[in-house]
């Protein structure tokens, strides 16, 4: 059975997100570099929800990016739905996963994925790798996550509706061995036995 | 024990359809389906107002955050506008004529190389959603003003680019530095070729149609050919000549240009109600 209420706090937290990002991140660049939170939402799913939700949540994060930017429509999403997918597969089998863990994680997941939408832009037209910021951008980016994955970690526990972090020891637990809902369900849609339907 | 082969299969299928999904919608884009087109338009309309009501809010700390950051730049801006304005206050001094003052400041006013063109002004929203979106420059104005894909953009100075997507409320500017943009030129000596970008904050070249033979001199004007089917109306400053690199090989000049405008401060631009022959 669908966890409708975890649709609801994934719904939220991508809608608030991508108010952030078109609101507040390009009033303050830094050193010229505007902040991508919705990479860091994609990548604080997969660290929380695991592959399988991280991949869908990644994938809107990606296409609602896309809508609002100039270039193909698709690219964010492509990109934001692998490097999603990886964090979540990468800490599938780790069953508490601590603060400075999970940030290390974001800071280099933000880099790969930085990448990875460089290269698929410039795959389909864009001049991103060309780019003569390229790894300024790439690594700024990385780093205003690793500050900001302080919040968007919490944010994606709280989404998937998972247990609280021991504030004493600063550990935070997955959801399952395999990074699935403790319902058993996938979300934004009906369970099967083929997998989830993609909402 | 990880779980059933069923469920270790379920998070390989979700990425499976969610790449090819993606990969769906990129192919859909590309071929420029129109219902993809109306969504983002839906969306660009529906945020515009969120992103005005920031932009008022975060004002202050933006202002703040901007000058921390910019502590240098302002710093010399600043000196440099007080010796202009030095400069202007002895030569208001020597000229006591009001009329004729104002004369020459609506001269200043009305853009000269554009008589015949009719314009809509608009200005550039606070920024882009991505740094990789450093080509480009979104406006406040939208079909609800006039504006088509096509349409060409300047400022006082020159040419800026061209309109590349448009809401009813908002359009995107692709700038004349993206790689991807041609501009048909002439040079003083009305030799033709054709000019590109190679980047924001890289040099502007033209690197094409210009022989060995052909006379050019550093500080040449460079204005748009207007050629038949070309983007841009004939005679739109692009910029100046800074450097000449002989090429012996491909028998041609390649020509840097110093660009008429400064894409990097661009705050009011018009946008010419001009559209480019089909």
């Amino acid at each position: 059975m669908t966890d409708w209420m975890m649709v609801v706090r994934w719904t939220a937290v991508v809608i608030t997100t991508t108010l952030v990002q078109v609101g507040i991140a390009p009033q303050f660049p830094l050193f010229g570099v505007v902040a991508d939170v919705m990479l860091l939402m994609s990548i604080a799913a997969g660290v929380a929800a695991g592959p399988q939700r991280g991949a869908i949540i990644g994938f809107w994060l990606g296409f609602l990016f896309d809508l609002v930017r100039p270039g193909p429509l698709g690219v964010s999403a492509l990109a934001y739905t692998l490097t999603a997918f990886a964090v979540g597969t990468l800490l599938v089998s780790v069953l508490t996963v601590r603060r400075t863990l999970a940030a290390m994680v974001v800071f280099v997941a933000s880099i790969v994925g930085t990448l990875l939408f460089a290269t698929t832009s410039q795959l389909f037209g864009q001049n991103a790798l060309g780019s003569p910021r390229l790894w300024a951008i790439v690594f700024v980016v990385a780093l205003i996550n690793l500050v900001l994955s302080l919040i968007a970690v919490p944010v994606g526990r709280w989404a998937e509706g998972a247990g609280a972090i021991d504030s004493r020891t600063g550990v935070l637990s997955t959801t399952s061995a395999l990074g699935t809902s403790s319902m058993g369900s996938s979300s934004f849609g009906s369970s099967s036995a083929g997998g989830g339907s993609v909402g | 024990m990880l779980g059933s082969p069923n469920r270790r299969r379920r998070p390989r299928f979700t990425i499976i359809v969610m790449t090819l999904l993606s990969l769906t919608v990129l192919t859909l884009d590309a071929k420029d389906v129109p219902v993809l087109g109306s969504i983002r338009r839906g969306v660009l309309s529906a945020l515009n107002p969120v992103e005005r009501a920031f932009s008022s809010v975060t004002k202050p700390l933006r202002n703040a955050w901007n000058g921390v950051g910019n502590y240098d730049d302002m710093e010399k801006e600043n000196a440099r506008l007080r010796a202009e304005l030095d400069a202007l206050k002895n030569q208001q001094l020597t000229n006591a004529d009001a009329v004729d003052q104002l004369a020459r400041l609506k001269e200043q006013l009305d853009v000269p190389f554009l008589p015949t063109i009719a314009t809509q002004v608009a200005q550039v929203t606070s920024g882009n959603f991505s740094s990789f979106d450093d080509d480009t420059a979104q406006i406040d104005k939208g079909s609800n003003s006039g504006l088509e894909v096509g349409m060409p953009a300047v400022t006082q100075a020159g040419l800026i680019g061209s309109i590349e997507r448009v809401s009813p409320d908002r359009s995107v500017v692709r700038l004349i530095t993206d790689p991807s943009v041609n501009v048909g030129i002439k040079l003083k000596s009305d030799d033709l070729g054709v000019g590109r970008g190679t980047g924001a904050g890289r040099p502007w070249v033209v690197d094409r149609g210009i022989g060995l033979t052909d006379p050019v001199a550093v500080g040449d004007p460079v204005i748009t050919s207007g050629l038949e089917r070309a983007k841009f109306p004939p005679g739109l400053p692009v910029g100046t000549i800074t450097g000449i690199t002989r090429d012996q090989r491909e028998q041609i000049q390649i020509l840097d240009v110093g660009l008429a405008a400064d894409l990097t401060r661009l705050d009011y631009v018009q946008v010419l109600l001009w559209k480019p022959p089909t």
